[in-house]
């Protein structure tokens, strides 16, 4: 059968042919209908594969035609297939295939080639078995006796294209909108009577990174580990196999795996976070086994900030220490949490060389609104003290600058945020 | 900056980054005009992404007051037009740098553009990964690692490029970074 495909190869007229095995895009114009034969046109395109030097239509093609057939065996066999005659230089496509088959296959035979979508494959690696494939010779054990875990979760690794080209992004939760209307946080707190509670019986937040309170005239101080905020903390803290975690309460649950949260209120969660949590109203419950629908998680770095913000008030977590020098580990993800006034001056001030808490906080143009920055920066982990920050140099040289027409630029974009 | 005969003040930022990123899309969403743009029909690799790509540059301008205006140039991703980049940016206040989040190597191509450009001259930047809503749980570590390998301090902030929002506070990001007071 390869013989007769030669010949009416080059009898048709074929202009050239694949260097090496490995098929390129966009070289060849290929047309399967000239190969006739006595079967269909999907063993046609297996036998096209078989006999190597194809164009990569054909690959797709193949996938294509498995996937509509909802045909999970033979869509994963075409993959194999496509992974093994494409180089190191076409992962955007295979990541691309990929995603198109995604919902037909099992986390076994996803999770393998989505190992695979950067490097492609061998004929001789070793995949989950692949019957319809016609170039993997078969190899489904492994040589490592010990290997990393897997947590075996399905996660979607790849771009999405046959859908839009620029999918819609989530902007904010729609939890902490429902818990903060208009994004405007809530005025200071009034001074405590009394000294606020003792922290509960509990390991410490995961991201303190001080541990003796240090306390100050100038700024009013909480503690993130009485909130929901510190449960929420240390849930995201717990690793497999405690992890996922169930933050349960009477507004409900908040399911954390790692870094992603998922909501499932049924009641308003913002008189939950502004104040201290009284005692076994709310618990952490492990909750093993349990997956996270990608499509109703968010980031829990992002939830964190939110809450961080409607608990801290203008006030700061007791463990920030006043004289040392804070520094930003990165900048916060501002096109996705809420935003507080002067946020990025005082990013970019925590960036760069970094601050100490009074000297920054004297720099904000809003000092409440610089004090639930830091807080909610502390919390979710990026502000450390700067000892313990990995040391980055500054960047130099920039080119002279108007300063009046960046300020006019800076008002023009802020006002194109608003529009 | 320059300055032109009627004193009009010009910035100059440049928007970089790989195939697909989004540079287009997001000079799009703050130009003033109706960007000026050399969309071809992709011929390579490009194509399985999309079926147009930038070959030479695409422009944008948000205007200012009393005249003044600030350019947006966009280059093209792919490495063969890299002699455009260093015409673009010529003159330029800083440098906007998008990047794929579902692309295995978004690192290894971030570390390429900065250094690319940090060979015309160092300059502050910024940098905006897109589509990363379709890669939950995306560790920003590798791109903050080439950043750090390189000595660079610069804001990474996930954006969606058809947002003028997200557009906006990045851009507000990079002067930031040229002087917190300004923001």
């Amino acid at each position: 059968m390869q013989g007769e495909l030669v010949a009416e190869r080059k009898a048709g007229g074929v202009r050239s042919a694949r260097p090496a095995g490995r098929a390129a895009a966009g070289t060849l114009a290929f047309e399967a209908d000239r190969y006739v034969g006595d079967d269909d046109r999907d063993r046609r395109l297996a036998r096209l594969v078989a006999a190597g030097d194809t164009d990569i239509r054909v690959h797709l093609e193949r996938v294509n035609r498995r996937i509509e057939a909802r045909d999970a065996d033979g869509a994963y066999g075409a993959l194999v297939d496509l992974f093994i005659a494409t180089g190191p230089a076409n992962s955007g496509i295979r990541s691309r295939a990929t995603f198109w088959a995604a919902d037909l296959l099992d986390d076994e035979r996803l999770n393998a080639l989505q190992d695979a979508v950067a490097t492609g494959l061998e004929a001789s690696d070793p995949m989950p078995l692949a019957v319809h494939s016609v170039l993997s010779h078969g190899v489904t054990g492994a040589v490592r006796l010990v290997a990393p875990r897997s947590s075996g979760a399905r996660v979607a690794r790849f771009p999405v294209d046959g859908a839009p080209d620029q999918p819609v992004e989530p902007t904010r939760s729609t939890m902490i909108d429902a818990a903060w209307p208009g994004a405007t946080p809530p005025p200071p707190p009034a001074p405590p009577a009394t000294a606020p509670p003792p922290p509960p019986a509990a390991p410490p937040l995961a991201t303190a990174r001080v541990a003796a309170p240090v306390a100050t005239a100038t700024v009013e101080r909480f503690d993130p580990e009485a909130h929901l905020i510190g449960l929420l903390a240390r849930a995201g803290a717990t690793p497999p196999p405690i992890a996922p975690v169930l933050v349960r309460g009477p507004f409900g649950s908040l399911v954390v795996s790692g870094d992603l949260v998922q909501p499932d209120l049924h009641a308003e969660l913002a008189p939950w976070v502004t104040d201290p949590l009284p005692p076994g109203v709310v618990e952490l419950v492990p909750a093993a086994g349990r997956r996270l629908d990608p499509n109703r998680s968010w980031p829990l770095e992002d939830v964190l900030w939110n809450l961080t913000v409607l608990a801290a008030r203008g006030r700061v977590p007791h463990d920030v220490p006043a004289g040392e020098p804070l520094v930003l580990r990165r900048w916060p993800n501002l096109t996705r949490v809420a935003r507080l006034e002067g946020d990025t001056r005082l990013a970019s001030l925590l960036h760069g060389g970094g601050a100490t808490l009074d000297a920054l906080l004297s720099r904000a143009p809003d000092r409440a609104a610089g004090a639930s920055f830091v807080a909610a920066a502390w919390v979710t982990g990026i502000l450390v003290p700067r000892a313990g920050a990995e040391p980055v140099a500054d960047r130099t040289a920039a080119p002279p600058v108007s300063a009046p027409v960046l300020r006019d630029l800076v008002g023009r974009l802020r006002r194109m945020r608003r529009a | 900056m320059s300055v032109d005969l009627d004193g009009r003040v010009r910035l100059k930022l440049v928007v970089t980054g790989p195939v697909g990123a989004g540079k287009t899309t997001a000079i799009t969403a703050v130009s003033d005009i109706e960007p000026i743009t050399t969309d071809e029909v992709a011929t390579d690799e490009t194509a399985f992404r999309k079926p147009r790509t930038t070959v030479a540059l695409d422009f944008g301008l948000v205007r200012l007051g009393e005249g003044a205006e600030v350019h947006l140039y966009g280059t093209p991703g792919q490495d063969r037009f890299d002699f455009m980049w260093e015409v673009l940016a010529e003159g330029a206040i800083g440098i906007l740098i998008l990047v794929d989040a579902t692309m295995p190597d978004a690192a290894r191509q971030l570390g390429g553009f900065v250094d690319a450009f940090d060979a015309l001259g160092r300059r502050p930047l910024a940098v905006g990964v897109t589509h990363m809503d379709l890669v939950p749980g995306f560790d920003l570590g590798p791109l903050l690692r080439a950043l750090a390998e390189r000595g660079v301090v610069a804001p990474v902030l996930p954006i969606d490029p058809r947002s003028p929002e997200d557009v906006a506070l990045l851009i507000e990001a990079l002067v930031a970074t040229l002087d917190p007071d300004l923001v």
